[in-house]
């Protein structure tokens, strides 16, 4: 399957992808230095130990070299720099431990995502016309047209606090300090995934429908194979084929979301950082941030790209 | 003769619409003898490609098998589980459709589709692959070992339906029905598969159920021949003598209207006026009488049933050709327009 | 012998024609869930415009009632962190929203129909850059740049709206080029480049029309995704600035105070949801409505 024409695809794609994100860092690293020179530096300091500052973080170059520094630096040593609030906070290792923690959530939620909307599409698919298909069908739309924060709260007030008061406190769900094992981890991702596992479902419903009318499914009946095997085997990878092309904007989408579920769960997270260091004027942290969403959301989309070609046997480049 | 393998009695099948309930097949009877070749022909809309899906009960929705027996070896499909159907199918009595490229899984390889046509009625993984190869020979597909490993997008049309053909013997069925195998294939690849076909019944002694609307699929292949119209069967018998001799002049039409290479230039392109009829509300009495050209008073009330007109024929019509010639002068027609013959034109003056 | 009569004409009874319109406006009317959205956002845009001119109370008036307190008499839905009437925030709030989701797809049209139309029509080196910008755009991460934007240039209504057309106008200039693309096939183009029409004619008198539909499903879906989006800016304290009233950030007061004061946060985030959801059924029911293809 890795053919020249692959090869080439994919080194494509690649270079589509560095440039992107050279693109959008760059524009984003100018026009945060386009900001009066002092306003990345909160602290009041004159004189000498101003100058100081500025030297310390380079901020004294053109602003090409500044760039220039940034990138190497980012490509040999994997430095993402220094907090600007926060003197003598290396960016990088923070960047680190902040993904692992958004990569649990936003791995948990995109699982859950694609498993569980798969699954109720099929379902609804099977059981057209019903009072199951109806129900999902409503709900599903309902589920993707509220923000993942309406749906954070509701569970919050559901399960943090009703339950919390009916039970007397025996079953609670743990706000604030976060301690990262999974009986925290589930309430989030939930939130985080609910949105667009209705998506995935309405859409796997449609494609299922969609594929089971076409005339290969009437000549596998006719073959004699059992309903299931028809179902897993000769509809589900044909039905997955559209599914596969909103996998990117999904996580995309997760990504993004999660900027604002950390935020509302307190989770300890890229998500929660950028924000935060938006609002703290910390510019040095939401470039680097950035830099690396922006490279996430490239690997994200050449990976569904490759996925494309291993569902779909007549994609080959 | 030998009993036959497949008796169909009394089938009907229904689709029921907003509009009311169309009737796609409305007491169709007939039989099929053991190695034979049958052909059902006629236009679209005659009911021919939902008979043959209704003998495996694969009749797509909302269409439903409302009445009948479809008697296969002693049992009754109709009556048979749905489990009993699904073993049946593809090993018993096997179907091949018109389009092969939108008939095979664009997703899996072709090989594999051929396997688990075994596979699913009980032959081990390794032994259906030997036989898949086998098969894939035995429809002169070459390079059959490499074949195998394709998708149906790396074959080309008269290959597809090859493997088509390959998949619906896979299992060595007794029947194999065939919906329109050629339309969607250019002319000379045809009569390849045409020729296949013959051969393949010979070879296998498999009946074959062939359904088309071409004439002449039906006298290159066929020894006996079922003609359809407006759901019901209107004609029936042996090729040669049907298509010497039509009794109904819907068969005598349809025969009639083939394009001849050695017509002489200026002679007409003959078709039969009118349009399908409507299965909603077919026509009262007689179903072809609006374009019939011989129609008489009775073909407007009473609708015919099957009889013998000829030795060997049975046909729904209460005129028949014979007389048609005989008092109608049915040969001098040039145009096939309703009441040409009979001069009869119900309520109007003649 | 045939006889010279002339043949009676086969009577068939032909449905009522129908053009695309008008088929498709009938099928709307049938759609309940399509119907149930409408009367909202009828509802809705009456609020909005009520507010311009009155409100129960000012919305920016702090302390009229204790701080936090749930929903009462004089207060229906309440009163929030800073003891402002939540009913009188939450009709304001309103206009914001439509503004932004109105407001932004305006803009998109006017910029990713024309690019394209151009892009697909035309092809050639043009649609290869158009191409590979849509696909640059498409790397992205539009909440995170959006963000960016907004605090760089100032967190205004315009530099918003401004933000979320950046980040989202691909969506309809892609689609808009996959029409182009596919109905400049179409033979009646062919028929209008033969007949000497010139390109003008043929995007906006042609292809524009006959791609009319699922442009318009587009912009209609495209507005609950942009309200959602500003709903996410506000919410993370870089859309709308205080004492402005948008739904994003009352929610997101409202989650700070969830577990003593749930009143302040179900409002905004109920008007949120039923906005959104009214708006994704009519954009579905729209796009059964235009689509041949469905049943029924």
């Amino acid at each position: 399957m890795l053919t020249r024409g692959m090869a080439v695809y994919i080194g494509q794609r690649v270079i589509l992808i560095a440039f992107t994100v050279l693109a959008v860092s760059s524009v984003v690293f100018l026009g945060i230095h386009r900001l009066p020179g002092d306003a990345l530096l909160n602290e009041k300091v004159k004189g000498p130990a101003y100058l100081a500052l500025l030297h310390h973080y380079g901020l004294d170059e053109p602003l090409y070299v500044q760039y220039k520094n940034y990138i190497v630096g980012i490509v040999t040593r994997g430095d993402l720099g220094e907090s600007l609030v926060n003197r003598g906070l290396k960016i990088g290792p923070l960047v680190a431990r902040e993904l692992g923690v958004s990569a649990e959530v936003g791995g948990l939620a995109l699982i859950f995502t694609i498993g569980l909307g798969i699954l109720l599409g099929v379902f609804a698919a099977v059981r057209q016309n019903t009072w199951v298909d109806y129900l999902l069908t409503t709900t599903s739309v309902i589920g993707y047209s509220m923000p993942n924060f309406v749906i954070a709260a509701f569970l919050i007030l559901f399960f943090g606090v009703w339950l919390g008061n009916i039970t007397g406190g025996t079953f609670y769900y743990q706000l604030g300090a976060w301690s990262g094992d999974i009986g925290q981890v589930w309430l989030p991702a939930f939130a985080l995934g609910f949105p667009y596992a209705s998506y995935v479902a309405r859409l796997t419903r449609a494609s299922m429908l969609e594929v089971i009318r076409q005339d290969y499914i009437r000549t596998a009946r006719a073959k004699g194979l059992r309903e299931t095997t028809i179902l897993a085997r000769h509809a589900l990878r044909n039905a997955l084929i559209p599914v596969t092309t909103i996998l990117g904007p999904l996580t995309i989408g997760i990504i993004t979301g999660s900027v604002v579920i950390e935020n509302v769960f307190g989770i300890p997270g890229l998500g929660k950082e950028f924000a935060q260091s938006i609002l703290n004027r910390d510019y040095a942290i939401v470039i680097g941030v950035f830099t690396m969403y922006a490279g996430m959301v490239g690997l994200a989309n050449l990976l569904v790209d490759l996925g494309y070609v291993v569902l779909d046997p007549r994609i080959r480049y | 003769m030998a009993s036959p393998i497949l008796q169909v009695r009394h089938l009907k099948t229904h689709f029921p619409t907003h509009q009311g309930t169309v009737r796609a097949v409305d007491d169709v009877s007939f039989e099929l003898y053991p190695g034979e070749t049958l052909g059902i022909v006629g236009e679209s809309g005659s009911g021919k490609s939902i008979t043959a899906l209704s003998l495996l009960r694969l009749v797509p929705d909302p269409g439903r098998i409302v009445g009948g027996e479809i008697i296969f070896k002693n049992d009754d499909i109709m009556k048979m589980s749905g489990e009993d159907v699904r073993e049946l199918r593809g090993r018993d009595i096997a179907m091949i459709f018109q389009d092969p490229q939108s008939s095979l899984n664009p997703v899996l390889k072709v090989g594999y589709q051929i396997d688990e046509a075994m596979i699913s009625h009980g032959r081990p993984r390794s032994e259906a692959r030997t036989r898949t190869i086998e098969l894939l020979k035995r429809v002169r597909i070459p390079a059959a070992e490499s074949r195998v490993n394709d998708f149906p997008h790396q074959l080309s049309g008269g290959m597809r339906q090859r493997a088509m053909i390959a998949m619906g013997l896979a299992n060595a069925p007794q029947i194999l029905i065939a919906d329109e195998p050629t339309t969607a294939l250019d002319v000379t690849v045809q009569a390849q598969i045409l020729e296949l076909l013959g051969d393949l019944n010979r070879e296998l002694g498999t009946a074959i159920v062939m359904i088309t609307h071409n004439m002449g699929v039906v006298a290159g292949l066929c020894t006996r021949v079922i003609v359809m119209y407006a759901g019901r069967i209107v004609e029936q018998g042996p090729v040669d003598t049907i298509f010497e001799n039509p009794q109904h002049p819907y068969t005598w039409s349809l025969l009639r209207s083939v394009p001849r290479v050695d017509a002489l230039r200026h002679d007409r392109l003959r078709s039969i006026e009118g349009i399908a009829p409507d299965l909603l509300r077919p026509p009262k009495g007689c179903r072809f009488h609006p374009r019939c050209p011989f129609r008489i008073e009775k073909c407007y009330t009473d609708e015919p049933e099957l009889m013998n007109v000829a030795p060997d024929d049975l046909a729904a019509c209460w005129v028949t050709m014979d007389r048609a010639r005989k008092e109608m002068n049915a040969d001098a027609i040039t145009d096939i327009r309703p009441g040409a013959g009979s001069g009869y034109h119900r309520g109007e003056v003649g | 012998m045939a006889t010279a009569v002339a043949t009676r004409a086969i009577e068939i009874e032909m449905p009522e024609q129908a053009s695309l319109w008008s088929d498709a406006w009938r099928r709307l009317r049938r759609n309940r869930l399509a119907l149930i959205g409408t009367i909202y956002l009828v509802f809705l845009v009456a609020v909005a415009l009520v507010s311009l001119v009155w409100t129960p109370y000012r919305m920016s008036a702090i302390g009229i009632a204790p701080t936090y307190q749930g929903p009462t008499a004089a207060h229906l839905l309440g009163v929030d962190s800073l003891g402002r009437d939540i009913l009188s925030r939450l009709m304001v709030g309103s206009q914001i929203s439509l503004i932004v989701g109105v407001g932004t797809q305006v803009l998109v049209l006017l910029v990713g129909v024309p690019i394209g139309l151009a892009a697909g029509y035309y092809r050639g080196w043009f649609d290869s850059v158009v191409t590979f910008v849509i696909n640059v755009f498409y790397g992205i991460p539009d909440v995170l740049v959006a963000m960016i934007m907004v605090f760089l240039l100032g967190p205004s209504l315009t530099n918003i709206i401004i933000a979320i057309v950046v980040t989202r106008w691909m969506d309809m200039a892609r689609l808009v080029r996959g029409q182009a693309l596919s109905l400049r096939e179409r033979e009646f183009v062919e028929a209008g480049r033969a007949a000497g029409a010139r390109p003008i004619k043929m995007l906006f008198g042609h292809i524009l029309p006959n791609a009319l539909g699922p442009i318009i499903v587009q912009a209609t879906l495209g507005v609950p995704g942009a309200i959602l989006f500003e709903a996410f800016l506000s919410f993370l304290g870089v859309g709308v600035q205080p004492p402005m009233p948008s739904w994003g950030s009352m929610a997101s007061d409202g989650v700070r105070a969830i577990e003593f004061a749930p009143h302040i946060v179900v409002a905004p985030s109920i008007a949120l949801s039923v906005t959104l959801i009214a708006f994704n059924f009519l954009g579905d029911g729209l796009r059964d409505a235009l689509d041949p293809r469905s049943r029924r």
